[in-house]
């Protein structure tokens, strides 16, 4: 793929920036999956 | 003498006196660069463990004639097998895992995505660095500075511009450790009197059970390491420590990860950071540029992050005080604390600490996930 270097950057920012936010929005949905399966039981923590 | 020749005792003078007489301006300008850093490590204990050892690593290599970074030398041993190979990086990252309670994250998952909005200045600094007439791969290696994070930073670099390694790295940790005098200022600019003051509840947060600690490191592991396989080493590191400390079986292997890997580990990679500082290599304008691109890449991500809070509260009923939102890079604990100070000098009542955390530890999983998939975005482009 032959890219001047400002399509290189404009393309590295949509993509690494846009795929970190979602892949982060993933992680974001299974902690709240997470917590919400596996709730704190109080007694057996004691 | 009488068993000595004058022109035998002027060459033997000669050779006592080779050291000073090969010291160039470029060598005794390092050496009172590494003395700085040494200053500001102990007068001001600025990243001591960090600046120590680098400033060292800088005297040392730019003392003619030592021959530390020569093939045989001393400080090559180190570099050839613990930065070329980069397993100092990863040690680190070992030991940062096994000392990192994800709990504040986990009792707050959406402020994982301020983790994302702090990773802006890298790509910000790319685009910069690409401007200023940097190769793409070199531009990569200098935009990982917004990761704010050393070891991610000495990971890419040594894999794509390995000439870039003394003045990227060192730039990374500099910045690092000049969190607290970066931020503020930026974070009173873009936000209001208001915006500081608003108070954050912790009512509403319960504690996470042991399962979910233990099963989270390896969820992060196997999803962040599917979508972008060339951070596995630095991921699975990170996340490995953390299972190591969580699991609550491996008490000795976790206190080793969190004591003696991490102690000989960043030492060793201090001192081999400060050995790539060599005066004729590092004195030049690129450095110079390297150093003003590393200020805006920490501006940058801390910008990002409190504007991505300013954005979620309009779209969400539990508000978040958007100065959390300047803890989302990987300076850990010091981004979350930068934060906490800010908002309790508005308003005393007003106690950010733990939600800054979890916004820290988010940056700690962004930065390393960004710099992951860069990586699989040159690759895809076929650039690596």
């Amino acid at each position: 793929m032959e890219l001047t270097n400002m399509q290189f950057g404009i393309l590295m920012l949509v993509f690494g920036m846009g795929l970190t936010l979602l892949t982060l929005y993933v992680l974001c949905w299974v902690m709240r999956i997470l917590t919400s399966v596996f709730k704190h039981n109080k007694e057996s923590a004691e | 003498m009488i068993f000595l020749s004058s022109d035998q005792i002027i060459t033997i003078l000669q050779g006592v006196v080779s050291g000073i007489t090969a010291l160039s301006w470029q060598y005794a300008v390092m050496i009172i660069i590494g003395l700085v850093l040494i200053h500001l490590g102990v007068r001001y204990n600025l990243e001591p463990l960090l600046l120590v050892p680098i400033g060292f690593g800088c005297i040392l290599v730019n003392l003619p004639l030592a021959g530390l970074m020569e093939p045989h030398g001393l400080l090559r041993y180190f570099y050839d097998a613990g930065i070329i190979t980069e397993v100092f990086p990863c040690l680190i990252f070992l030991g940062v895992g096994a000392m990192t309670d994800f709990s504040p994250l986990l009792q707050n998952p959406r402020v994982i995505l301020l983790g994302g909005a702090g990773q802006f200045g890298i790509f910000l600094t790319l685009l910069l660095a690409l401007a200023a007439g940097f190769e793409k791969l070199e531009a990569v290696c200098v935009g990982i500075i917004g990761a704010c994070d050393g070891p991610t930073a000495i990971y890419v670099t040594t894999q794509f511009a390995p000439h870039l390694l003394g003045p990227v790295s060192v730039a990374a940790y500099s910045y690092m450790s000049l969190v607290p005098l970066i931020q503020p200022p930026l974070m009173r600019l873009c936000t209001t009197k208001k915006e500081r003051s608003m108070l954050m509840p912790y009512t509403d947060q319960k504690p996470i059970s042991t399962t979910v600690k233990i099963i989270f490191p390896l969820a992060v592991t196997i999803i962040t390491v599917l979508i972008a396989p060339l951070g596995a080493p630095l991921m699975g590191m990170l996340m490995l420590g953390n299972f190591l400390r969580e699991c609550g079986v491996v008490e000795r292997l976790s206190r080793t990860a969190q004591n003696e890997i991490v102690n000989i580990a960043t030492l060793l990679l201090g001192l081999t950071i400060g050995a790539t500082m060599n005066g004729e290599i590092f004195l030049t304008a690129k450095t110079l540029i390297i150093f003003a691109l590393g200020a805006i890449a920490i501006s940058g991500d801390t910008v990002a992050g409190i504007y991505l809070a300013k954005l979620m509260n309009i779209f969400s009923k539990e508000k978040i005080n958007p100065l959390i939102g300047s803890a989302g890079i990987s300076a850990f604990p010091m981004a979350a604390r930068v934060s906490h100070k800010v908002g309790h000098e508005e308003n005393d009542e007003n106690y950010l600490i733990m939600h800054a955390m979890g916004v820290n530890t988010g940056g700690q999983i962004g930065s390393v996930l960004a710099a992951s998939i860069m990586l699989a975005v040159l690759q895809a482009m076929g650039l690596i």
